[in-house]
Order: C-alpha cells, then structure tokens, then sequence
C-alpha cells in the first residue's frame, strides 16, 4: 500500500520548493512509501520524548558578550550573488504586492 | 616516496630534517596523482597553483626552524568544508561555482601551521550517501579494486589516502561519512565526540550529528591531526570547552585490563559472516594483549536507523532552504520570484537530496511531527542511555565498521533503504554523539578490506587510538 | 444586533544591543545595504549562530516588568519558511519553551482600570528589507536587519476597544524604555504590531473569525486600523456575509485596510529544535541579578511624585509619560532638591522650548545638574524670576551655565543691605503716614512700602532681604 498519495507528496513538495514532471512524481511517490514503510518501524515503539533531559544545555553565564565588531566587507559578501542598486544588494524578480 | 606506507610524523622528520623539501613533498602528491587520479576519482578541484605557493611558505618556516606538526604537510579537504576564495561544492550542481569568502574553522587551523592544501575531494551530495556515488560531478572508484565504491560519503577523502594521493585528509560524519569508507578504502578514520571539532564553515547536513574528524593510515596520525583541529570555538555554540590534549599521550600504555564490550546486535543476520569472523578474530587478538572481553546488549539498535534518517533529514530540510539561487549557488530561471526558487532547486539537487529533503519536510510537517520527529528524538535518548548503561561495564565497545566489505559500483542505485540499511553499524554513534575510530581488521575472500570500529565514552578519543594503535602495532 | 469586537495583539520589539542577536554584526538601525552584515547573519552555508547574552538578559527585564514567570529552562525553535527577506529561510526563534510566560500589564482606557493578560514573550531574529524597484522590475534584498533580536509580546484577546490597545501599546512602549530594553521607535519600526480581531454578540461563546493586520507602525494607525476593521467586519456580518481569516494590511493614506498576499501559501512552519543553539538554564541567583538591575518603573516614580514630592497627578503623569524627561528631573533633583519647583520649570518653560523645536530631550547642551543650578539660583532670588526664562533659552543656544550666563548678562541682585537700610530709613521718613497706620494695625500699607523699597533697591537687594529689614525697622 501506498504510503503517500499525490496530493501529501505535492505538499511536501511544496514545502521543500521542490517540483516534479508526472513521471517524477510516479516514482517519488513509490520510493517515499517504501522509505516511509520502513521509517514506520519505529511507531511500534511507546516512549516519550523529554526535552529538558536532553543533557547538552549551556549556562546563561556561557552565552556570547554583547560586543559589535567589525562587519564584513558587503563586495566580498555578495561575491557569489546576482547583486542589484549600487551592487550592494541582492536582486531577485520583483516581488508581488 | 610511498605514501600509503609513511607516517605524518615520519614526514615530520623528513622535512625538519631537510631530507625532503615542502615543495617536493607537494610535487609527489600531484605526481601520484596524475597516474591514478583517472581510475579514482578521489577530488573535485585541485589547487595545484595555491599549493606551490603554501608549500614555498611552509618551507621558509621550516627553515627558519619553526614549524608547527603540520607545516609543510599535504593533505586533502572534503568538498563541503569552506576555504576561502577556493570552489566548495559539496559535490552538487547547485554549489558548482561557489566560492565561500570565508575559511571553515578547521582551515584557519591548518593554514596556521601552514599545511599544504592538495585538493578538495569528492563526495556525495550534501555528504548524503555511502557509496560517493550521488555527487553530480563524477563517481568516485576504490583504489583497492577500481570496480567497487570507496563508501562514503566521505569516499573522496578516504580514497585520496588510500591511492597515496596524500597522507591524510579531512572528511565529515554524520552518520558514518568517516568510518564506513576508512573501512571500505583499508585506511584508519575517526569520527571525534559531537563539540570536539567546531563545526564552524562545514556545511550542515544533520547538524545535531555531523563532525568534522581525520582519514590517515594510522589511528596515530588520526590523533596527532585531532590535536591540530580540535578545540572550543566561540563561532560553534556546540563545540565544547575543554582543556587543550594530545590525543595520542595514551599511545604505548598497556591496555592490560581494559573491557572492551561486544553488543550482540551489530553481529547479526545482516552482517556478513566474514566481516563479523575479521571483528571477533581482532576481539580475540585484543583479549590476547591484555583486554578482557565483556558481552552486552544495544536492544534498540534496530531502530537508530529509521531515528537516524528522520532526525537527519529533518535538519538537512531545514539546512537546505537557504538554497534558493538569490545570495550564492545555481540560480534559476523564472520571471517570479516563485518560479526562480523553484528552478533554481529543482536543477541544483541531485535526486537523493530531494528525497532526503522530501523525507525530511514529511517528518516535520504539521500532523507527523510527533509520530516522526518527536519519536525519533526519544529513541536517541534511549540510544543514549544504552550506550551509558553499556559504558558501566566496559571501557570501550567493539563492532564491525559496516556490515559489509565495499560493494560493486552501481549495485545500489536505484535502491534507497537498501543503501539506508548498510549505515546501520555506524549511525548510533552519531545519535549518541559518541567518538569511534575505524582501522583496518583484515581482508575477505575477495582481499576487499573490513574495518572495525572502536567506540568510546564522550571526548574518550585518546583511549580509542590508544586501543586502535596497540592493534595496528601487533599487525604490522 | 449589537457586535462586540475582541482583539489580541502581536508586539515586537527590537532590543538596544550593540550586536545582532546570533553574530557580532553592529545591531545599529540603517546603515549603507548590506554594510551591517557577515557570513552568519546573511545565511552562507556551513556559518553557525552564537547567542548574545544581553539579548537574553533584554528579555528577561522586558518579561519582568510585565509581571511574566521566567523560564529556568528555555530554548530556540527554526520557524521554516521561504521568503528573501529571510536568508537562512528559516527564522531563529521560540515555541515550545520561550523566555517568559504568563504575565499581565494592568492599563487606564475609558477612565477605567483592566488587567490585559500577556500569554508569552520569546526572542527571535529580524528578517531583513526588500526594496521593490518599479523601474527594474526587480526587488532588492538588503540584509543590515537581519538577525537584529527582537521580542515578540503576545497578549491574550483581552481588549475590546482601539482605545484599550492604543493604551496599552504605550504603556508597553513606556515599559520597555524604561527597562532600557527597547527605544519604543515606532517610526523605525523598532516597536510594530500586528492586531487580531474579530466580531461577535456579546456574550457569545465562541469568537468570530479573526483578520490579522500586520505591521502598524504607529499608535495612531493602530487605532485608525482597529476602527476601520470594526466597521469593515460589522458590515460584513450585518449584510449577512462572512469575514475570511485572513491577513490584512492598514492603508495608510485611505484609512482602511486591505488584504495582503499571504507570506507563505502554506502555513505549516515545522517548527523544531534549533540543533545550533544549545538550551539554555538559568539559576535562581542570574534571574534575581537581572531582575534587580532593572530601574523603577513609571507607576511607582509617580505615586512616589505625588506623595513625597507633593507634585500634581497631571504633573507626575507629563514627567513619566516621557522617559527622557523623567530621568532629567531624577538627576536634576540630585544636584538640588527642590521636586516641585523642578518639575514646574521643567514642564513649563524646558517643555516649551522642546515643543518649539529649539531643543531636543535627546540631545541637550548641558546636563541636568546644571538646569538644576538655573532652578536653584532663582528659587534662592538671586536673579529676578522674570529673568529665568532668558537665561535657559541662553544656556540652551550657548551651552554656557546658568551662572555664567548671569555673569555676562548682569543680572545677580547684589545685597547691599547697607544702601537698603539707608533707603528704606528714607522711604519710612518720607511717608510718616503710612507708617502710622502699619503700627495701628492696618498690615496692607506694608504692600504699598515693599512695592516703594523694590522699585528704589531693584538688582540692590533681593525681595526677602528688603522685606526683613522692613519688618524690623516697622516693628521697632
């Protein structure tokens, strides 16, 4: 049995910003079930989570002092991006409002 | 020079002692590569023109009688590990023409000591793999036998040692990125306790389980690389704040009555006879030196995996939205800002990041938070407290690295929970967030090596390579 | 019908650190695009983001002075969604565990007292701006506010009425400033709101469906918002048809609000653990220390006014409603302490001069000690009162002090009490007749000699000595 349908994968699809041709999505639908039947394993199992037992919280007293330093140089920054304005910003398609 | 044979601390002597120069050292590096980097495929780019000029730099401090362990040493970095002004790609199309403007912590570390940078090495996308298969750039070949896959995702480092490419290299585990192919390729790798490398500038995969750890030829240059990496790191809120350690201190004491514990379930059904006949006979080389073996159980090892891939593509779902072609990385095409996003990741992942981003999305999404997700965090607290419990009886436990030897290439590419399946050995100890280092215990039938893995209490690593290194000694 | 609106409120406040809240980029508003920024705040992959204490210590006041339980406990959530104002896409900040819980702020509106419920505060990032470029056809990302920490307030639906929000906000406002948390500059966005409200018959059981209006930036326009969204709904419900939950957005310009495209077609966040940011515990003792470094707050300055100072409730409430004014008068009545001859130079003559624009409360030439000697040199009669007002515009256009001032203009009134006796022996001489009916009781006539002797002895001697020396000799 199918774990997924169309319509649960083209929501995930959505959240991931992901999208898939017809044929994609026949067999993205067929490995995330089999990959979903075997994550299922573990709904077998009754134990809770606990949070605050998590041992890897850090003292208040650790946290990083408030001090600005030096920022980093914008041109170096955006050296990777598609950069708008005075090359200072990053440009994307306009925006709807 | 061999380097499939040498030490980093042989080359250490080598070069204070001026029997070879830096730049010749780099030389045979880029000469070993040439002949066999065609049937391995260990590297993405290689920074031929850089490393002449680190190595120049490295051996006027070597003159000048000041070099650190690693000045003047050549070593290869996985590809999702930032370099500054150098291609970090993190073997995927959507990374293909980044540069990052900044060095990862670990590299500050090393360009320090004035290491020589080699190349940047192959992987699978994302380090979403085991096999250094899924990278979008080439696959990677074991230099054992070019036909098999030198495991991952770590492949490219490991196979880059392995070939004798270089002497060490860097790698990152998430869920066995380091030991798997270190046992695939026949080389020593170690994965160090979670906070024990910072994690800053490696590109998140599950970044509550990845860390950056050494692939060399012996547990002993894995130690003497940790000292180098290792430490606090005010930019990583997860890395820990210990005092400074040599890791390799340890190496020579007697391991004359440490237990060492062998949790049945990782010698199961789904572990091959010859590779869990290779852990049980270095078991018994182990007892034959002093140890004493203690037998124990892991009842919930069945579920790390399932836990394992629910909490890591959780992350790395949430990891990969900044990918989305405006600040770096492939940038689709679109008049809205809703189609670019949308081309720009649907032709930059490759096919299993999706999946695991898919995978990831599903387990978070409203309505199967708490079935995936959340149980999934529950099983690694009771992962953890069986490791505890197991750490009350013994000092170390002892386990096949995977439950294979490396497999054909092609052999599992269309299949996703088979190749889920063959993480199961390695990904508890990242739920854990334990240390473990995997050396070389033997070859099968097809003279294909097996590792083992030698796990270790949290920021335990110098007992493991002490263990790791009294086994290695009594072979060679 | 008559429809009884209930409304609840989303406040964020940005906090005054000096660094953004994950990185140590200046937190500072404005600057040149994409000069206040760095790999962490702008989202580049393998860059990590570190807690700023202050930020948790801005929190822990702001939850303080609204009366919140503080979390022993806490920790931070990704809020997952893809905007381009949001380089990581996702959003650093708190569900399950926030900072602060359960908390009250108790308001005047409509001359009556209530008691609004706070439901939580947790801290979180800023997204950054988007500049859409009509001419280009493109929109423009500048990342300088990203990761600048914020305070998101959320209230429970306890205000029926725009007057009960608008008081609220301010006191809220007024709150944070005191507690030095937030400047409260609404037209720099550093305070914005967003309001749900919904219709219903009094009375009813269930609440309407709500209309959220994001991002009022002024009390004004919460207020004007608020009673357009009341009339907009009521007519709705009143024609028969339905409001949608939606999200809509205060024109300013019209007066009215109007739907605004939703920020995400899917509204499924999939919060989860940050796995960057460790949770955080407190102790009891960190907790007392911030709570106890927070200044007294306008409520008990007041009654404080009132009671010990003698200062009129109208007076109390024009000093505290402004922070910057408030601490004037504090440090004024430091260097000479004379509340209420304070507080009415203050209110009356340095207020006048700051409604006329010839000052600013945030940026005046001298200090408070040294209005305070203005205060003292008249209240002593060593100027002519008349004179006061002259020298605080003076110090006010010169930044020279009160005495100097006085100095350079002339205007100290020498006692010499010499020539005054002479004169007032004269003025006596002169009006036998007066001094006459003084001794015969009729007191009034000592008006008539004091108006005599001032006039003859201005800038000679001060009203109360005159005023001595003319009793003594009556009496005699």
């Amino acid at each position: 049995m199918a774990k997924i349908d169309k319509a649960a994968l083209d929501h995930i699809a959505e959240l991931s910003k992901l999208s898939f041709t017809d044929e994609e999505t026949e067999k993205m639908i067929d490995q995330m079930s089999n990959i979903i039947t075997f994550m299922d394993t573990i709904r077998e199992i009754d134990i809770q989570y606990d949070d605050a037992k998590d041992n890897n919280q850090i003292s208040y007293a650790r946290l990083r002092e408030d001090k600005a330093g030096e920022s980093f140089p914008t041109e170096k920054l955006l050296q990777n991006a598609h950069t708008g304005g005075d090359g200072d910003c990053y440009v994307l398609p306009k925006m709807m409002e | 020079m061999d380097m499939k044979k040498t030490t980093l601390s042989a080359l250490r002597k080598s070069l204070d002692e001026k029997q070879i120069s830096a730049q010749e050292l780099c030389g045979e590096c880029y000469r070993a590569i040439e002949s066999g980097e065609e049937s391995i495929g260990a590297f993405i780019t290689l920074t031929k023109e850089e490393a002449e000029k680190a190595a120049e730099k490295a051996q006027t401090r070597i003159d000048s009688g000041e070099s650190d362990f690693l000045t003047g040493i050549p070593l290869a970095i996985k590809d999702n590990i930032c370099t500054d002004g150098i291609k970090t790609t993190c073997a995927s199309k959507m990374l293909e023409n980044f540069i990052p403007p900044y060095d990862a912590t670990v590299i500050e570390k090393l360009k320090g000591q004035d290491y020589v940078l080699i190349g940047k090495t192959n992987m699978d996308e994302f380090a979403m793999g085991g096999a250094t298969q899924t990278s979008y750039f080439k696959r990677s070949h074991n230099p054992v036998d070019t036909s098999r896959v030198p495991g991952g995702s770590s492949g490219g480092s490991a196979a880059a040692v392995a070939a004798g490419f270089v002497p060490a290299s860097l790698g990152s585990d998430t869920g066995g990125s380091i030991r798997q192919p270190a046992s695939f390729c026949g080389v020593a790798g170690l994965k160090p306790t979670y906070g024990r490398v910072s994690r800053y500038g490696l590109v998140a995969f599950g970044s509550s389980l990845d860390q950056i750890g050494p692939l060399a030829n012996t547990a002993a240059d894995c130690g003497a690389l940790l000292n180098v990496i290792a430490g606090g790191d005010e930019r990583d809120a997860t890395s820990a704040k210990l005092p400074k350690e040599d890791f390799t201190g340890k190496i020579g004491q007697l391991i004359n009555g440490m237990k060492i514990a062998l949790p049945k379930e990782f010698y199961g059904e789904a572990t091959d006879a010859e590779v869990k006949e290779a852990v049980m006979k270095a078991a018994k080389e182990l007892e034959a030196l002093g140890a004493v073996l203690v037998s124990c159980e892991m009842p919930s090892l069945k579920y790390g995996m399932p836990a394992y891939y629910l909490i890591a593509c959780a992350e790395a779902a949430s990891n990969l939205s900044r990918f989305d072609g405006i600040k770096y990385g492939l940038r689709g095409e679109g008049k809205s800002y809703g189609e670019m996003i949308l081309d720009s990741r649907n032709r930059g992942f490759g096919e299993e990041v999706k999946r695991r981003i898919l995978l990831g999305n599903y387990a978070l999404s409203s309505g199967y938070f708490d079935a995936y997700y959340r149980k999934a965090c529950a099983l690694r607290q009771r992962i953890k407290a069986e490791y505890e419990a197991i750490f009350e009886l013994a000092d170390v436990i002892l386990t096949p690295t995977a439950p294979t030897v490396a497999f054909k290439i092609g052999s599992d590419d269309n299949d996703p929970v088979k190749m889920y399946t063959a993480d199961m050995l390695t990904v508890p100890v990242n739920i854990a967030g334990l240390p473990a280092i995997s050396v070389p215990c033997g070859r099968n039938g097809d003279n294909m090596p097996i590792g083992m893995s030698i796990v270790g209490r949290r920021f335990d690593e110098s007992t493991l390579i002490q263990m790791a290194d009294a086994y290695e000694k009594e072979h060679n | 019908m008559k429809l009884y609106p209930t409304i609840g409120l989303e406040i964020h406040a940005e906090l005054l650190t000096e660094s953004k809240v994950f990185c140590t980029c200046s937190a500072e508003f404005g600057g040149d695009p994409n000069s206040r920024c760095c790999p962490v705040c702008s989202g580049l992959p393998g860059t990590l983001p570190v807690l700023n204490q202050k930020a948790v210590e801005y929190i822990i006041k702001a939850g303080y002075v609204m009366n919140c339980d503080i979390s022993r406990f806490t920790k931070w959530d990704r809020k997952n969604y893809f905007y381009p104002d949001l380089p990581k896409a996702y959003q650093i900040s708190q569900m399950p565990r926030p900072v602060c819980l359960n908390g009250y702020v108790d308001i005047v509106s409509d001359g009556e007292e209530k008691r609004i419920r706070i439901n939580r505060i947790h801290l979180e990032e800023d997204a950054g701006k988007l500049i859409h470029d009509e001419r280009t056809k493109q929109t423009l990302a500048d990342y300088n506010r990203c990761g600048i920490p914020l305070i998101e307030i959320v209230t429970e639906p306890d205000f029926h009425s725009a007057a009960d929000v608008t008081a609220f906000v301010e006191k809220i406002r007024l709150l944070l400033q005191y507690a030095g948390v937030c400047d409260g500059r609404m037209e720099q966005g550093s305070l914005r709101c967003d309001v749900n409200i919904s219709l219903a018959e009094k009375g009813a059981k269930e609440l309407g469906t709500r209309a959220e209006i994001k991002n009022l930036n002024s009390v004004r326009a919460i207020g004007r918002a608020i009673e357009y969204e009341i009339y907009r709904q009521s007519e709705l419900i009143e024609s028969g048809a339905k409001v949608i939950q939606e999200t809509r957005r205060f024109v300013d310009g019209s007066g009215e609000t109007v739907t605004m495209r939703s920020k995400e077609d899917a509204q499924d966040y999939r919060y989860f653990p940050d796995p960057d940011i460790p949770p955080i515990i407190f102790t009891e003792e960190e907790i007392r220390g911030i709570k106890s470094s927070v200044p007294e707050m306008p409520e008990s300055r007041k009654t404080r006014y009132v009671k010990e100072y003698g200062i009129a409730e109208k007076d109390a409430d024009s000093i505290i409603n402004n922070k910057l004014v408030c601490f004037f008068f504090e440090e004024a009545i430091k260097a000479y302490n004379s509340p209420k001859s304070m507080a009415a130079f203050i209110l009356v003559e340095l207020m006048r001069r700051i409604n006329l624009g010839e000052a600013d409360m945030n940026n005046l030439p001298f200090e408070a000690k040294d209005f305070a000697r203005l205060v003292e040199i008249m209240d002593g009669n060593k100027i002519n009162r008349s004179h006061g007002k002259n020298v605080l515009r003076s110090m006010l256009e010169s930044g020279k002090k009160a005495d100097e001032v006085c100095d350079e203009e002339g205007l100290w009134i020498k006692e010499d009490l010499g020539q005054a006796e002479e004169v007032i022996d004269k003025i006596l001489a002169d009006n036998p007749k007066a001094v006459e009916q003084y001794r015969n009781g009729e007191q009034k006539v000592f008006g008539f000699l004091m108006g005599q002797a001032n006039k003859q002895l201005k800038g000679a001697a001060s009203p109360n000595a005159i005023k001595e020396i003319l009793e003594g000799k009556l009496q005699n």
